[in-house]
Formats: C-alpha cells, sequence, structure tokens
C-alpha cells in the first residue's frame, strides 16, 4: 500500500485525452493534482476492471465515473491537507450515521467509525509505508456508497473473528465436554435430482438466482431483496411466485427426461431436504471469512486489495 | 406465494468461484451504477456468495437515506405516492370546476330574473307616473274596456314619452295603451272608429273586461320578438292613420274577461256610455306552450327584455321595462293581431301593434265585427256580412248562416268563437247566431 500514487506506466492516450478533457471540471487542480496525475489515476481505474473497461469505450467508462470523488479521494490518500478538510467536512458525520446504522448500537457504530477512520487517514502503515484504505477507491460507485460497504465489511469481519474466539470457561458452563458425536449425515440427494436442479438454475439469468439466494437461504425480506435491486417489493414477490411454479416444471421435465416416471419425479421434488440444508448452510459458513475478507487478497487484482 | 422445490436452496448454496467483488463494485451495485453486462457478473457472484451477500445487505442505506445515485433507469418512475396525489389533485380541479360553471349559471339566470323583475316593478311605478288621468275621447270613441285591474296592466303612457323603453312597452301590452297617450285618444279606440260604431249601433260593440297587461300570444322566435320588441325609434308613435279602435287583443281564455283592468288609471278616464260596448277581439289564441317554450328561449340564450333598456338611463327603468316585457310573454302575449280600422277595414299587425296593413277581403265590404283564434279568422259587418279565413287572411269565403229558413240579415254587431269550431255571432237586433262546426251549420238562437 503506498500513501501516495505510484508512477505506473505511461497511460494510454485515450485516457490522456479524457483526462484532459475532465480535468477542469473534476476539481483536480484544488487539491493539487496534475492532469498527469490524473492520467495515471484513470489509467489504473482501466486496468482494474479491465473486462468491464474492454467491453466499453474507454471514455465512456471514464465518464461514467465519480471523477469528483475519485480525485478527492486520491487527493487524501496523497496526504493533501485541503482534500482532508474536504472529505472531513462531508464525510466524518456520515461515518457515524453509518456506524450506527450498520451495528444498531451508537456505541458500537462510533467505535466502528473511529476504526474505519484511522484506516482512511492512513494511521495504520504496512512495511513503512501508510496504508489508506482511500487507494482503492475507484470511483464506480459514490464515497459514501463505498464507505458503507467498508465499513459493513470491518463490521462482519469483527463479528466472526469475535464469534470464532470462544472461553474455554464458556464452553464448560455450556457443556460442551458433553457435546454428542454428530449423528450421522444425511443422504444425499438422488443425483438425478440433483442434476436436473442445477440445470434448471444455471438456466436462470443472475438476478432470479440472487433473489432465490437472499429470500431461501439468507431469509431476506422482500423489502430488503427489492432495495437491493431497486425495484418495487410487489415485483420480487412476483418474481418469486413466478420461479417457484417454472422451477418445479422444468425440474420435473428433467427427472422425466432421465428416466423417472412423472409419479416419481413429483415424490422427488417434495422430499424433505431441510436438514441437508441446514448442513450445507453451517458448512459454507465455516468456510469464510478469512477467505473472503481478509487481510490477505482473494484473487484480487495485483496492485490492489480490499485492505 | 409458491414455494420451490425442496431441491433448490440446496443446489442454491454452491460455493462461490471466482474473485470477489471489489467493495467500489458492490457499492456500485446497489446504487445501480454497473452497465448491464457487469451487474449480472456481480450479481452471479452474489448469488453464490452468501458473504458478499451480507455485506452488501449490510452496506444498503435506509430507505429515507438511500443516495441519489440510486435514481437510475432501473429505478421505476411510476410512483404510487404521486400518482395518488395527482389523482387527489386532479379530482380538486374537476370537482371545483363544476361547480364553478354550476355556480355562474345559477347567477346567470338569478340576475337575469331580478332585473326582469325590478324593470317591471319600475315600468309599473313609472306608468303610474305618467298615465294622464284622463283624456277626452274621440267622438264616439268608446271607452278602453281594456283596462286593467293589476300593476302589471297599467295604462301605457302617453305617446310624448319617447324613450325606447315605452314603444317596447307599449308594444308588449298592447297598442291601445300607446294609442291613448299619443293622440289623446282613449287606449281601447281609435280615431273616430270607436265612435262612428258606436253611435251606429249602441250595442255594437260590447266591452270586455281588461286583459291582464298582454292582449295575445306571441308569434315568431324570440330572436324577432326580442327584436320588435326593441325600441326602433325612441318616441314614435303609433300610427294614427287607421288607428285600430278595437286592437284589442286579448289572452284566448280572456273573452269573457276583456281588460276591462287593462288601465286601472286610464279606465276613469275613459268615457263609458254604458250600453255601448267594444267588442274586443283576441288577435289571436295564445298558444302558452309555445310561449312559454319562446320565453325559456330568450332567458336561455340572455335575449331578454334587456334589449329594451338600451336607452335607458337608469338600471331602475331597465329593470322594470325588462320586468313588463317579462309579463307580457309570460301572458301569452302574440306578435301578430287583427283589428278594424275606423273605416270598417280588417288591419294585420305583425309587430304587436305598431304598424298595421290592410287584409283585403271583399271589395268594398265594411265591417265591425271581428273575431280571430290564431290563422282562423272571422269578420262581420251590416246586412249580414260575414266571412271566414283559415288562413289568416289568405283566403276568404263568404258565410250566409241560415237555420231555420231564415238567413242572418242584421247587422252583425259580435263574433265570438272560442276555437275554430265552436263560434257564435250576435247581430245589431239581439239575434243570436250559433255554429259548433266551423260554420258548416247555424242555429238561430230563440
Amino acid at each position: 500500500m503506498q500513501s501516495t500514487t505510484q508512477p505506473a506506466a505511461e497511460p494510454p492516450a485515450e485516457v490522456k485525452a479524457v483526462a484532459a478533457e475532465v480535468y477542469g471540471q473534476c476539481g483536480a487542480s484544488e487539491f493539487g493534482i496534475s492532469c498527469d496525475e490524473l492520467a495515471r489515476i484513470l489509467a489504473q481505474v482501466v486496468d482494474k476492471y479491465s473486462e468491464a473497461a474492454k467491453a466499453t469505450p474507454t471514455r465512456e467508462f471514464c465518464l461514467a465515473l465519480k471523477l469528483p470523488e475519485l480525485v478527492l479521494a486520491r487527493a487524501c490518500a496523497a496526504g493533501n491537507e485541503r482534500a482532508w478538510e474536504v472529505f472531513m467536512a462531508r464525510y466524518r458525520e456520515k461515518l457515524y450515521e453509518i456506524g450506527m446504522q450498520i451495528t444498531r448500537e451508537e456505541s458500537s457504530g462510533r467505535e466502528l467509525a473511529d476504526s474505519l477512520y484511522a484506516d482512511l487517514y492512513g494511521m495504520v502503515t504496512r512495511d513503512g509505508v501508510r496504508a489508506c484504505k482511500l487507494n482503492f477507491y475507484t470511483g464506480r460507485g459514490s464515497i459514501e456508497g463505498w464507505l458503507r460497504t467498508v465499513m459493513a465489511q470491518e463490521h462482519v469481519n469483527r463479528y466472526r473473528r469475535g464469534k470464532r474466539t470462544v472461553s474455554l470457561d464458556e464452553e464448560a458452563e455450556e457443556g460442551a465436554q458433553f457435546a454428542a458425536p454428530d449423528p450421522d449425515p444425511l443422504p444425499a440427494l438422488d443425483p438425478r435430482l440433483e442434476t436436473a436442479t442445477d440445470e434448471a438454475l444455471e438456466a436462470l439469468p443472475a438476478e432470479d438466482r440472487f433473489v432465490l439466494a437472499a429470500y431461501y437461504l439468507d431469509g431476506q425480506t422482500l423489502a430488503a431483496i427489492a432495495r437491493t435491486l431497486s425495484v418495487h417489493e410487489s415485483t420480487i414477490s412476483r418474481k418469486l411466485d413466478k420461479l417457484a411454479k417454472s422451477l418445479r416444471k422444468q425440474i420435473l421435465t428433467g427427472l422425466t427426461r432421465r428416466g423417472m416416471s412423472r409419479r416419481q419425479a413429483a415424490e422427488a421434488l417434495e422430499a424433505d431436504v431441510r436438514d441437508f440444508t441446514v448442513n450445507l448452510r453451517d458448512r459454507l459458513t465455516q468456510d469464510s471469512p478469512g477467505k473472503t475478507f481478509p487481510h490477505k487478497k482473494v484473487g484480487a487484482p495485483a496492485g490492489d486489495g480490499n485492505g | 406465494m409458491d414455494q420451490v422445490p425442496n431441491s433448490v436452496p440446496a443446489r442454491l448454496q454452491a460455493k462461490a468461484t471466482g474473485n470477489h467483488p471489489d467493495l467500489d463494485l458492490l457499492a456500485a451495485l446497489a446504487e445501480q451504477a454497473l452497465p448491464e453486462r457487469e451487474r449480472a457478473q456481480v450479481l452471479l457472484h452474489l448469488s453464490r456468495c452468501a458473504d458478499c451477500r451480507e455485506v452488501l445487505a449490510l452496506a444498503l442505506p435506509p430507505v429515507e437515506a438511500s443516495s441519489t445515485s440510486l435514481d437510475t433507469a432501473r429505478r421505476p418512475g411510476f410512483r404510487w405516492p404521486v400518482l395518488r396525489w395527482a389523482a387527489a389533485a386532479a379530482c380538486v380541479v374537476i370537482v371545483g370546476s363544476a361547480v364553478l360553471m354550476k355556480r355562474e349559471s345559477i347567477m346567470s339566470r338569478s340576475m337575469q330574473t331580478a332585473r326582469i323583475e325590478s324593470d317591471a316593478k319600475s315600468a309599473a311605478s313609472r306608468d303610474e307616473r305618467v298615465a294622464e288621468p284622463g283624456q277626452p275621447p274621440v267622438e264616439s270613441v268608446h271607452p278602453p274596456a281594456l283596462a286593467t285591474s293589476g300593476p302589471e296592466t297599467k295604462v301605457s303612457p302617453p305617446a310624448q314619452e319617447k324613450s325606447a323603453r315605452q314603444s317596447a312597452l307599449q308594444g308588449a301590452l298592447g297598442p291601445h295603451y300607446a294609442q291613448r297617450g299619443a293622440t289623446g285618444m282613449t287606449a281601447t279606440s281609435g280615431p273616430g272608429a270607436a265612435g262612428g260604431m258606436g253611435a251606429t249601433g249602441g250595442g255594437a260593440f260590447r266591452r270586455y273586461p281588461a286583459a291582464p297587461a298582454v292582449p295575445g300570444p306571441l308569434q315568431g322566435t324570440p330572436d324577432e320578438l326580442m327584436a320588435k320588441m326593441a325600441p326602433k325609434a325612441a318616441g314614435k308613435d303609433f300610427p294614427t292613420e287607421g288607428r285600430p279602435m278595437s286592437e284589442v287583443t286579448l289572452p284566448r281564455a280572456a273573452d269573457e274577461q276583456v281588460a276591462a283592468e287593462a288601465a286601472a288609471p286610464a279606465a276613469g278616464s275613459l268615457q263609458d256610455n254604458g250600453a255601448d260596448q267594444l267588442k274586443r277581439e283576441a288577435p289571436g289564441k295564445a298558444k302558452a306552450p309555445a310561449a312559454r317554450m319562446m320565453l325559456d328561449r330568450m332567458e336561455a340564450s340572455g335575449n331578454t327584455v334587456q334589449a329594451l333598456g338600451q336607452n335607458q338611463p337608469s338600471a331602475e327603468a331597465s329593470r322594470a321595462k325588462k320586468s313588463d316585457l317579462f309579463r307580457a310573454v309570460s301572458s301569452n302575449l302574440t306578435v301578430s293581431r287583427w283589428t278594424i280600422s275606423s273605416d270598417g277595414k280588417l288591419q294585420h299587425s305583425i309587430d304587436s301593434g305598431k304598424t298595421w296593413q290592410p287584409v283585403p277581403v271583399a271589395e268594398n265590404a265594411v265591417f265591425r265585427a271581428l273575431s280571430a283564434n290564431g290563422p282562423d279568422l272571422w269578420v262581420g259587418g251590416a246586412a249580414g256580412l260575414l266571412y271566414h279565413s283559415p288562413d289568416a287572411g289568405g283566403r276568404w269565403t263568404q258565410i250566409k248562416p241560415v237555420s231555420g229558413g231564415s238567413t242572418l240579415a242584421a247587422d252583425i254587431a259580435a263574433i265570438e268563437f272560442t276555437d275554430i269550431r265552436q263560434g257564435k255571432v250576435t247581430t245589431a237586433n239581439g239575434e243570436i247566431w250559433t255554429t259548433s262546426d266551423g260554420g258548416q251549420s247555424w242555429r238561430k238562437q230563440p
């Protein structure tokens, strides 16, 4: 992590042109960022999202970024005092609000906000270099939205770290030493049913899968899912209804295509796999968060991470 | 809501593959700032990664604190709260407009009615002021049998008053009223004519009680009526030549109540020769429904007596005149009138007596009696001279009543037809001949 933007390879001409075009509008000069530096920042972002940038013209991709906020964040990361004045004026109280909204508690929220603030300011040093999380802001969304996701991630990490940390005394009180042996694993689903189900799920659009997962796996409310997708709650309700009917139909078709009779297929669909579902959920939980929100990166593009 | 098959949640829990999306991408997804392709990729990962879903769910702002970047193309433009208020506002506008329009209509009608009534009142009071107590009757001119008894039937002002309002009022109430003022004659008599008749036959004319203000039913469209009633020339007198002596126009039902009350103040000034009676014939039967319809049309179209008050200096006088006209209209005033001139000629007026046109009946025929039921006319004269026209004088047929071997040969003093079939002819010597079939057959009463 660098406290200032690293001199990178010469930005492409397209990026330079865009930088020159937007330099006067994004307020970069106010924070001491030159046009060349702006071009380098844009080049980093384009490089990070190379696949998305390839699908979209570079100029269009760059113009879609939140350039003023990107400039502010990078200026703060570079230690510009004027930028920090602006940042604090805009987002200090916001941080506390976000913290309280996430933790649902004032003290925890302020603590969360203060810890993030320290990370943002770069009070953490790594290898003698001040690490600033603002360097990871790329301008795809707003700074406020990015701050929300960062704080949410930090909160989840804290929760899981605390969960894993158990007191031996507490375990003794709970009678962990008398825990019963693990029960026999439940029988797996009929492979034909698994295959037919996988086929039906693969055919679904990503949004439909997300809705199913959020509703049936996470237990999110229709309103929360609707807010995520910026649609009306009734839209989600209708979508789930429609998906249930279509999935049933497609799985039945797949099962009959695999040699089951209609009756057998129907019986297979009605098989109770609740226990099985719960077990899978537990196993999935144990796999994270170390890999998901690490201090180590998980497959992140080189040179950047999620902090 | 239908539930998915039980196998679906189990298979949904596939482990996430590939890179976790950048936190900035998650924020951009929540703000709907990602292009469609990239959004689908992030959602696909989210569908398989519970952790990322958990972070995203926590990172979503509260509803009231949603960032403005959420207002993207994915946000539906159809907002029920906005539509609800828009519908409420539209209802208020529609109801308010309807109420205003209704109120304007009601106010307009009430104002018209008020103007008409006040015009009538002021006209009545004006008539009292200007009605001359008495004019010396012309020789043998009979007093006006049409003096009215009510305020609505005041005698018309003298002709010296040249205002348009008076002309219109005179036209509405009857030419006999105007005559009185203009020529000094009685309101119901013409120059000399009545006297002659009265002189020759004491009972040549029978006086009828005063009719209500209006002599007869209106004929013509409301526009024509208003045009005629509007003052054409201030102070224009009624024509003296051929001034009818029996131009009383009575309502259809007023045959028995000749307008003796027509001009109460003038009644005193009219000479009444006692036995002399001035028979007044209704110029035309009023068609009450038609008159009312025309009145309604006049009111609706705004053609009220307002036209009469064009030259009125005062609003009160204008209102009085309008009121008079209103009453005239409502009392089945007819524009078309018939009369017998002083020299025994049949005359017709289509402007309520302002002007008269001679109607040829028979050469050298002199008539003294007249009966008109719309277009059905009967005229009678000396020596049993009797003519009938079913088409308002277009063609005439001489009738010779015969009954029991005797023929009507006396001077006809009066003709009364209640309708086109039922009629009675009275002679100077007291004979009474009746018919019930429009003159096809007659019966002489004993």
